[in-house]
């Protein structure tokens, strides 16, 4: 599904955020990208969204060389994935429903397909009763599975989350872990960056962890570890 | 680009118009304000030109014609000064039309001692171009059966003058104004789109198009450039209304002075055309910025 070969990135201010990345993401697998702040764990989400391009080495995802994808296709190729964002990246004058049915929307989907798969993804966040309020009136567990929702929407075979449980108490993102859990079961490729040991430890999934740009350890069915 | 996919974008920038209500609110105010202020600079430059324009023509010559010239002879320079191709009107005035006129415009009394009557047969002539009057003067003085030729020839180049300047200074004036107005309209919608950017990233993210994302902010521009452009108006015709009933009217010489008001339809167009143009194309600009962050 993701094979990153040999990549670094060196921001223009000359921040090296990755060096000499090699990472083999299969089909259907849940993978905690670890680290302490600045380790490089959203710039490597970011290599796959392609919103930074690698300085060296390749990023190949579903088989695509993303650097060589021109700028028009880049929309068409981010609609195989979903986005979740720690600070849940809601549009604030959007109800759930709205929120929901936008990303449905921009991709020109007919109105009662829109409809069918907008109630689905909310379905299935659990929380149908929230359509109608905005994101200021939900709570952040609540906030963080509308975004979910939206990610899920358009059914991608591929999942990005970026510290989508940095805002919510233990409890919350337990379940918003659990909920991830349940959408990789379904089919889809699930990558979250985190650094909440709470979850990580008890969801024993593949742990990959990174430490000033460099992958340091990749254990399957791991737990994070400070020490490498 | 199909029908529900249009509606889409038609239905975000209203929804979005309506939920921003501040920051749009903000933006048509100052619109309205920018569009008023150069509007009316145009409409006051419109009057002025106007104004300039309609007085040269007033400014008529008066050939006089010499005593031994006969009516036939005067039909026959009629025909030859209206073949003039500097001369726009002729009117013959017989000395027994010009001499009721003259007493009346002197005291009858006065001009009643006199035992006949002393008035040439003259033309009032009118040129096409009023910076030709000297030209066109000199020709008609240099014709054998004319005896005298009356024009306000400085007048008219005072007024010319002026005229060029006030012309001159429209430009000028107008372009400034035009690239502040745009200036201020830049503003004010570039702080919407700045506090919307993040939008513009999770849209980018979830697959949204450069199209999707602009579409619907370029309509909202267009739409806020339009109703600060339908204020605009509302306040330039209420301001000069509000003139025209105080100034004018203690003023009375400057309307008799002739040129007409500009048509409201094409203050309306105008700014409409403008207000909406400049929305949409600093729209689309303020979007471009945060389209290439990512």
């Amino acid at each position: 599904m993701i094979e990153i070969q040999e990549a670094s990135v060196t921001y223009p201010n000359g921040v090296h955020a990755l060096r000499n990345i090699n990472l083999r993401v299969e089909k259907g697998e849940f993978v905690f990208l670890v680290g302490a702040t600045g380790a490089g764990k959203s710039t490597l989400l970011k290599l796959i969204t392609r919103e930074v391009l690698p300085s060296y080495g390749k990023v190949i995802v579903a088989g695509r060389n993303v650097a060589e994808i021109p700028s028009h296709e880049v929309p068409y190729y981010r609609r195989m994935m979903g986005v979740v964002f720690q600070d849940f990246g809601l549009l604030p004058n959007k109800t759930v429903w709205e929120n929901v049915a936008f990303a449905l929307r921009v991709l020109g989907l007919p109105r009662k397909e829109i409809r069918k798969r907008t109630a689905n993804a909310i379905e299935l966040v659990g929380l149908l009763r929230r359509c109608d309020s905005f994101p200021a009136q939900l709570s952040g567990g609540e906030a963080q599975r509308v975004a979910i929702a939206r990610a899920i929407a358009n059914d991608p075979p591929l999942l990005l989350a970026d510290e989508p449980t940095g805002n919510l108490d233990p409890d919350t993102s337990w379940d918003i872990m659990q909920l991830l859990s349940h959408i990789n079961i379904r089919g889809t490729t699930v990558l979250v960056a985190s650094h909440d040991k709470y979850v990580i430890d008890r969801m024993r999934k593949r742990v990959v962890m990174l430490d000033r740009g460099t992958i340091v350890s990749d254990v399957p069915c791991g737990v994070y570890t400070h020490e490498p | 680009m199909n029908l529900s996919h249009v509606e889409f974008l038609v239905e975000e920038a209203l929804v979005n118009l309506r939920r921003n209500g501040l920051m749009t609110l903000a933006a048509i105010g100052t619109v309205a304000l920018a569009l008023a202020v150069f509007g009316g600079f145009g409409l006051i430059l419109w009057r002025l030109e106007n104004l300039a324009n309609s007085l040269p023509p007033k400014f008529a010559i008066d050939v006089f014609l010499k005593d031994n010239v006969s009516r036939q002879r005067a039909q026959e320079l009629q025909k030859e000064f209206e073949n003039h191709p500097d001369i726009a009107q002729v009117t013959f005035k017989p000395k027994e039309q010009a001499w009721p006129e003259f007493q009346k415009e002197l005291q009858q009394e006065i001009t009643a001692a006199l035992p006949y009557n002393p008035l040439p047969d003259s033309f009032v002539i009118q040129v096409k171009d009023p910076s030709r009057t000297g030209a066109v003067s000199a020709w008609l003085k240099s014709l054998p059966e004319v005896d005298a030729v009356r024009d306000a020839k400085e007048e008219v180049d005072i007024i010319l003058s002026v005229a060029t300047v006030v012309r001159w200074v429209g430009v000028g004036g107008t372009v400034l104004l035009l690239i502040a107005t745009s200036i201020i309209i830049y503003n004010a919608i570039r702080l919407t789109v700045f506090a919307r950017r993040r939008e513009i990233r999770i849209m980018q993210l979830i697959g949204a198009t450069s199209g999707a994302i602009r579409t619907p902010f370029v309509l909202e521009g267009v739409v806020q450039g339009v109703l600060g452009a339908w204020i605009a108006c509302g306040l330039i015709f209420a301001v000069s209304r509000l003139v025209s009933h105080f100034v004018m009217r203690k003023l009375v010489f400057i309307d008799s002075l002739g040129g007409s008001p500009m048509p409201v339809w094409m203050v309306f167009l105008g700014l409409t055309v403008l207000g909406a143009a400049i929305g949409g194309v600093v729209s689309t600009l303020s979007v471009r910025k945060y389209l290439q962050a990512v």
